[in-house]
């Protein structure tokens, strides 16, 4: 907004009256917590991108994210808990497949958490993805351990910068589409966590994995039937 | 013979399936840049070491990422040399997959460090492009084979460096897991075409290092190797090599049973056929009577010394069926390169550049990287690396000499190299931290500012322009051959370096601590004082060495 007023000054006072009206108080930001009261009691653990973008060939950072970012051990902050009923781990035995590349992985580091300290008897299936595996593989040695121990069952990744071809989580889905839609059959859960764009991309390769295999009105109807069921579920931004 | 303990590198490498382990699905495996433990024994077979940056541990670990894993790979070049459109294809693999830093080591050869595990196999296969291979470069079993480099040395250069690559051959291992598991290949159907009379299913128990040495330059260090070849030459002939056995320069800080061991010289041998066939069964002696259950005993010096030099002699005429003659005299003089612009009795140029450590990169001091790509592409050359961590462009047409001569000035490479001091000329370290897992203290990133140091001091003494041979490690494992050095400094701890003196400027005694554990202030303060007495007190032509054991010091 500041940019913006250097570049198109307001002169007058009226003016600038009717600038202020337009301005609205700050919106609260939601994160995704991505601990478990069962796991870590007392503590919420963000996952949180700094957002970075370049106006006018200078870098800007985002309000918040920047603000959480350069917060240091002991610093307090303003919160509320706002309740998501929905997005939240089926029963136990009920087996998950979670697609949260990026900082979707946020609620899915919560579940496999909280599935590994209940003892939760499903099976979890992650697929996750960003740009680079050496530097962006977010909590890595969590899952490694979640893999070796046998919470996770499946871990498919994408690292869309690592190679000429970018290769994105959708892409991972439609290597394992059989497995993918097996599991579906067997009654697991669709969870998708993260960017918008990202969980479109996503809905349109199981849309057409399964025009593909002939499913033809059923591909258009596939995942509101599941979503009427509860076993589709979202959180995207 | 059965062993009653195998350590744990033993019974990986026997159910290895001839060194293929699992490698090829811990490349798949992409949740971690890391191979599995036993793969990690497996593959420097294959000429490689899985490394992790240490400086980034802590950092990595508090943001739950995994070790910045990283492999290093080591070509095997006998004798050093390596083509021009070789060159150049190794510094484009460097830029596309490893750090772009190409490193000399001190065994005359190259090696790259940073390979991620998704390189590494696009980069064995551009090598394999080039022709190039890294297959037994590390692991325990015969490694490069060093001869000294430069042409200009003898008449008989070639005809003697031809040994390097007929021993290399002698005694490359015959599984075909390296083409199959990098390069695709395909599976061999019957396992009776990679079986492995010498080898078998358990390789040898330690590393093993063979050199050739062309006195009176002993640029190789022949007395640091499991085998010590020094060529015979009388009337312009080659009559043979005197052989020398359990060499060996590696001890473990705080083991007593270790220890550094120069090779004992056991006779002469001639004859193409004799000579191969001896070196072949001085590796099956130590194939079959090395150690097996205690890696840290298990170089052939050790064996050696169990069982005996008499009996190791005897033990061979067992095998080969013929005795080894009498010793024959030799004269070495000096280990050094030869900088600068020389000619060989064929009126072919070389020229030797001053590479500090080693390390072929572009640095605010000089573009050497640059210089050399330049160089390469002239396509009129060959690269000869030394065992002192250098290079000599090699084999150059008299006609052919002007034009890389303007490359080497245009890039100032003559400049540097006459303005590094003798003592940096004549300096060697090895790679330390962060990648070597071995270190425990810095070399080839802190010699280049200790020398800084030491310099001023040799001036004030008035010994600038002595040649002393300095080296540092960071361990104790002495791949820079530090216990060869007229001054030697090897880690003990972050900072801290055992100082020995009293190697000789031939190589041809072993060094001994002097002061223990000592950080940078009180090691300028000790050469200070040393020098001051050198100076004063040194014989015409006497070395710093040679001084130093006159003067008990050690």
């Amino acid at each position: 907004m500041l940019e913006l007023l250097n570049r198109f000054p307001v002169k007058d006072a009226a003016q600038f009256e009717i600038f202020l009206q337009q301005l609205e108080p700050t919106t609260p930001r939601l994160y995704s917590i991505s601990s478990s009261l069962e796991t870590v009691d007392g503590e919420i653990h963000l996952t949180v991108a700094r957002d970075k973008f370049s106006i006018e060939e200078e870098w800007k950072y985002g309000l918040c994210s920047d603000h959480l970012c350069s917060l240091k051990p002991g610093d307090k902050i303003d919160f509320y808990i706002h309740h998501n009923d929905q997005f939240r781990l089926p029963d136990d035995g009920q087996d998950l497949i979670m697609i949260g590349p990026g900082t979707g992985i946020a609620p899915f580091r919560a579940f496999l958490s909280e599935r590994e300290t209940v003892g939760a008897g499903g099976r979890n299936w992650l697929f996750y993805g960003d740009q680079h595996f050496i530097t962006d593989f977010l909590y890595q040695t969590e899952l490694q351990q979640w893999k070796e121990n046998g919470i996770l069952h499946s871990l498919d990744l994408a690292f869309s910068r690592d190679q000429k071809e970018k290769v994105y989580v959708q892409d991972r889905i439609r290597e394992h589409s059989a497995d993918f839609f097996q599991w579906l059959d067997n009654g697991a859960t669709l969870y998708v966590c993260g960017a918008k764009k990202m969980s479109d991309d996503v809905e349109k390769t199981i849309r057409d994995l399964l025009l593909e295999q002939g499913a033809g009105e059923q591909a258009e109807n596939f995942l509101d039937d599941l979503k009427s069921k509860g076993r589709y579920l979202k959180d995207v931004y | 013979m059965s062993e009653p303990n195998l350590s744990s590198t033993e019974k990986i490498k026997q159910a290895s399936d001839s060194l293929r382990g699992t490698i090829r699905e811990g490349l798949s495996d992409d949740i971690t840049g890391a191979i599995s433990e036993d793969d990690r024994a497996l593959v420097k077979f294959h000429g490689m070491y899985l490394q992790d940056d240490r400086d980034r541990r802590d950092e990595r670990a508090e943001k739950k990422l995994e070790r910045l894993y990283s492999f290093m790979i080591r070509l095997r070049l006998p004798g050093g040399l390596l083509s021009a459109d070789q060159w150049l294809a190794t510094q484009d693999i460097a830029g596309e997959h490893s750090t772009g830093i190409i490193k000399i080591t001190t065994r005359q050869t190259i090696q790259l460090h940073g390979l991620y595990k998704s390189h590494v196999k696009p980069t064995i296969q551009a090598f394999n492009e080039a022709s190039l291979h890294s297959i037994a470069t590390c692991g325990d079993i015969n490694r490069n084979v060093i001869c000294s480099a430069h042409p200009k040395q003898s008449p008989l250069h070639g005809e003697v460096h031809a040994f390097a690559f007929k021993i290399n051959e002698l005694l490359l291992p015959k599984t075909r897991a390296y083409y199959e598991i990098w390069l695709d290949q395909e599976k061999i159907a019957d396992k009776k075409e990679e079986e492995d009379p010498l080898y078998q299913d358990r390789y040898l128990p330690r590393k093993f290092k063979i050199a050739i040495a062309i006195p009176p330059n002993n640029d190789v260090d022949v007395f640091g190797n499991d085998i010590g070849l020094i060529a015979i030459v009388e009337n312009n002939q080659l009559k043979g090599f005197n052989v020398a056995i359990g060499g060996g320069l590696s001890s473990t800080h705080g083991n007593p049973a270790t220890y550094p061991r120069l090779g004992t010289i056991i006779g002469f041998v001639s004859g193409e056929e004799k000579i191969l066939k001896t070196i072949y069964e001085i590796v099956t002696i130590q194939r079959d009577y090395g150690n097996r259950s205690d890696r840290s005993l298990a170089r052939l010096k050790y064996t050696v010394d169990k069982m005996g030099v008499e009996w190791f002699k005897e033990e061979i005429v067992r095998r080969t069926g013929f005795p080894l003659e009498k010793e024959k005299p030799f004269q070495f003089s000096e280990r050094k390169d030869y900088y600068g612009w020389f000619q060989n009795q064929d009126k072919h140029w070389y020229y030797t550049p001053f590479i500090e450590n080693g390390r072929v990169a572009d640095t605010e001091q000089v573009p050497m990287k640059t210089a050399l790509y330049e160089i390469a592409e002239t396509r009129k050359l060959n690269f000869r690396f030394t065992a002192n961590q250098n290079v000599i462009l090699s084999d150059i047409l008299p006609e052919d000499k002007e034009e890389i001569d303007r490359i080497l000035k245009k890039y100032g490479i003559e400049e540097y190299t006459a303005s590094a001091s003798p003592l940096r000329q004549n300096s060697m370290a090895c790679v330390a931290l962060s990648t070597c897992p071995l270190a425990f203290a810095e070399a080839q990133r802190y010699l280049p500012s200790l020398i800084s140091k030491i310099d001023p001091l040799l001036k004030k003494h008035g010994l600038q322009e002595e040649e002393i041979i300095l080296r540092m490690t960071g361990c104790p494992n002495g791949c820079a051959r530090s216990y060869l050095a007229e001054i030697g400094f090897i880690g003990t701890a972050l900072g801290k370096y055992n100082l020995q003196l009293g190697g000789d400027h031939a190589g041809m005694r072993l060094n001994k601590v002097f002061r223990e554990s000592l950080e940078e202030p009180a090691i300028l303060e000790e050469l200070d004082r040393l020098f001051a007495e050198f100076s004063k007190e040194k014989k015409k032509k006497e070395s710093f060495g040679d001084f130093a054991v006159r003067k008990h010091w050690v």
